[in-house]
């Protein structure tokens, strides 16, 4: 370490090279381009182990039976096959379902972004008795896993209070307070964040005449607005993809969501006798028109989500 | 009124989690607790309804270990599968996380990618999907490919084959890990790297000495998350196994499946605890205040 003091501005690297300027910057170059290059192959690596089974599921989406049991055709079919898509659509009933699941999903999402926001910053800023057990509780309802309160919460929506069967309210209002699908997941991603704020915006915005309440909603909220984006949209994707609770709650088929559309499609198909490859294509085109939503949102709010997320740290 | 400031900063504090701790009590310290007396008895989907069952006390953890064959194994197959998936998405996410910071051409195509598992990875769907190829979702589908890797492995190519699968399966659990990873690594003060680099600092050494360090919270709610993941996951066999005992085995039996959850989760608890207290210790925080 020493022996640099007197020439701080060399590259530790470079401190035997005994070239010339010229060649020793000709030689960081070449290294430089080098390591490039080895990150570039190795990021096409990963993303290629990332992007195979969506590629495979497209590709499977449009053969026919033909082609999926012919050992000559991997990836191209012989011939493309979209009245699998068509046949799915209509399986599904792609559109009412789409509905239903946008407003269901999308609506517990934005209930359970705003929720736990309020929450997590109750942990992270404020000092009350019991704090610090209670936080043991939210740690404690993360890592229950839901299967453990199926049969309770059928119970407990079935009887007098809610009633709450066949219908939608069982993924609102527990998302409403906090609770939901992974809500103390959130919370804690919350409080991480709202925990790595400087004191010194709450120790301003006080010294204004600022309230609490006030303080959160005009200060803390728009600085946490990269958290926001991640949460709204991990509570989204988990919401539409959930078939736990829905087929729990729900029972008549023009009440269900995509991903449980799915799952008719695939019995129908199987009730036919339609064993082995025959439905295939058609499974994997319905199960991509369920996913497709996502997908499409996910593209375009990726360039943000990528940047808020990046921007913040959602943890310090 | 007129109320300390250490006063007033608890009622506001109340106030924040007041609501949540009300939907907590309802929606899952009741049904928990309600779990729990009725993992104590013989209770029946049939029975159930017109409280017709009765306490048998711990007779439901007894048979748990004692008569069922299978859940223990499955027990010990998920904790073990815990153990080493758990280093292995960590190291896999933040090499790649690291790898996804860097000035690539194209590098925001590659985060686009790395994050896609996020949006459709925990999905039914995508378990649809992964039991619809099995092993063949791996690299090596072809026939030739595959009398090529007989012919190398011999009887360790299922073996082989399995391990490839369950890499692909491993990295494709990993997209929150990354993105967390990356938000972890773009908020470390730069500063601290160039003060490292004009005292010589190596970049191996600059990855010991402050990313790690500096990353030591992110891990441990990456490692928290993993493990919450797996345990909650769709193909968990200790799950997969309590649904089939509560909804395809006749008669429906309600107590032993909540005997069964039971077990389970306070393992888990258990586990998630120690590396709270483990973990914990090691972590700093920048805006700790007293």
């Amino acid at each position: 370490m020493e022996k640099i003091v007197g020439q701080p501005r060399v590259n530790p690297v470079d401190r035997q090279a005994k070239s010339s300027l010229l060649e020793r910057l000709q030689g960081r170059q070449a290294r430089h381009i080098a390591s490039r290059i080895v990150m570039l192959v190795l990021l096409i690596d990963v993303a290629f182990i990332f992007l195979l089974p969506i590629m495979r599921l497209i590709s499977q989406s449009l053969m026919n039976i033909m082609d999926l049991y012919d050992p000559t055709v991997s990836w191209l079919p012989r011939r493309w096959a979209w009245e699998n898509y068509s046949q799915a659509y209509a399986a599904l009933a792609f559109w009412p379902a789409f509905k239903r699941s946008i407003l269901v999903a999308g609506g517990a999402a934005i209930l359970q972004t705003l929720s736990c926001a309020i929450v997590g910053y109750g942990f992270a800023r404020f000092k009350f008795p019991g704090r610090d057990r209670l936080f043991l509780l939210v740690l404690f309802a993360m890592i229950v896993p839901p299967h453990a309160l199926i049969i309770q919460n059928f119970i407990l929506f079935s009887k007098p209070p809610f009633q709450w069967l066949e219908t939608y309210y069982p993924f609102l209002v527990p998302s409403a307070f906090g609770m939901g699908l992974r809500g103390a997941l959130f919370i804690f991603i919350y409080r991480q964040f709202f925990k790595g704020l400087p004191w010194e915006l709450e120790d301003a915005a006080m010294i204004d005449g600022a309230g609490p309440f006030r303080i959160f909603f005009r200060v803390m909220l728009p600085l946490a607005q990269p958290v926001i984006l991640v949460v709204f949209l991990f509570s989204l994707v988990w919401h539409w993809n959930d078939t736990l609770e829905p087929s729990l709650y729900l029972s008549r088929p023009e009440q269900f969501f995509l991903p449980q559309r799915l799952s008719i499609v695939e019995s129908a198909l199987e009730s036919f006798q339609l064993r082995g490859m025959w439905g295939t294509g058609t499974i994997m085109a319905a199960t991509l028109l369920v996913i497709l939503p996502l997908i499409i949102l996910y593209a375009f709010t990726q360039r943000y989500f990528v940047t808020s997320i990046e921007r913040t740290g959602l943890i310090d | 009124m007129h109320l300390t400031l250490r006063r007033r900063n608890a009622l506001n504090g109340y106030l924040f989690v007041a609501f949540w701790l009300f939907g907590l009590l309802i929606f899952f310290m009741i049904p928990l607790l309600q779990n729990f007396y009725l993992s104590f008895t013989d209770a029946q989907l049939t029975t159930i309804r017109d409280n017709s069952y009765k306490m048998i006390g711990i007779q439901n953890y007894i048979e748990a270990f004692s008569v069922d064959i299978e859940f223990v194994p499955y027990l010990i197959q998920t904790f073990t599968n815990l153990l080493t998936d758990v280093p292995i998405i960590l190291a896999f996410s933040l090499a790649v996380a690291m790898l996804a910071i860097q000035n690539v051409p194209g590098s925001v195509l590659f985060r686009a990618i790395f994050f896609l598992p996020v949006v459709i990875g925990s999905s039914v769907v995508i378990g649809r999907m992964f039991d619809q190829f099995g092993n063949q979702l791996v690299l090596f589908r072809g026939q030739a490919a595959q009398e090529f890797l007989f012919v190398y492995l011999g009887d360790r190519m299922p073996l082989f084959m399995t391990f490839l699968s369950r890499s692909v399966f491993v990295l494709w659990r990993s997209g929150v890990q990354i993105l967390i990873f990356i938000a972890g690594l773009k908020s470390i003060d730069p500063v601290l790297y160039e003060v490292a680099q004009v005292d010589g600092a190596s970049s191996w050494n600059q990855f010991w000495k402050i990313t790690l360090p500096m990353l030591s919270p992110v891990i441990l709610i990456n490692i928290i998350y993993t493990i919450i993941d797996s345990f909650t996951d769709y193909f968990n066999m200790v799950l997969r196994y309590i649904r089939v005992v509560t909804f395809n085995v006749t008669p429906n039996r309600l107590g032993y499946p909540s005997a069964l959850g039971n077990i389970y989760f306070i393992l888990v608890f258990i586990l998630v605890i120690l590396i709270f207290i483990v973990i914990g210790r090691m972590t700093f925080y920048r805006g700790e205040r007293g």
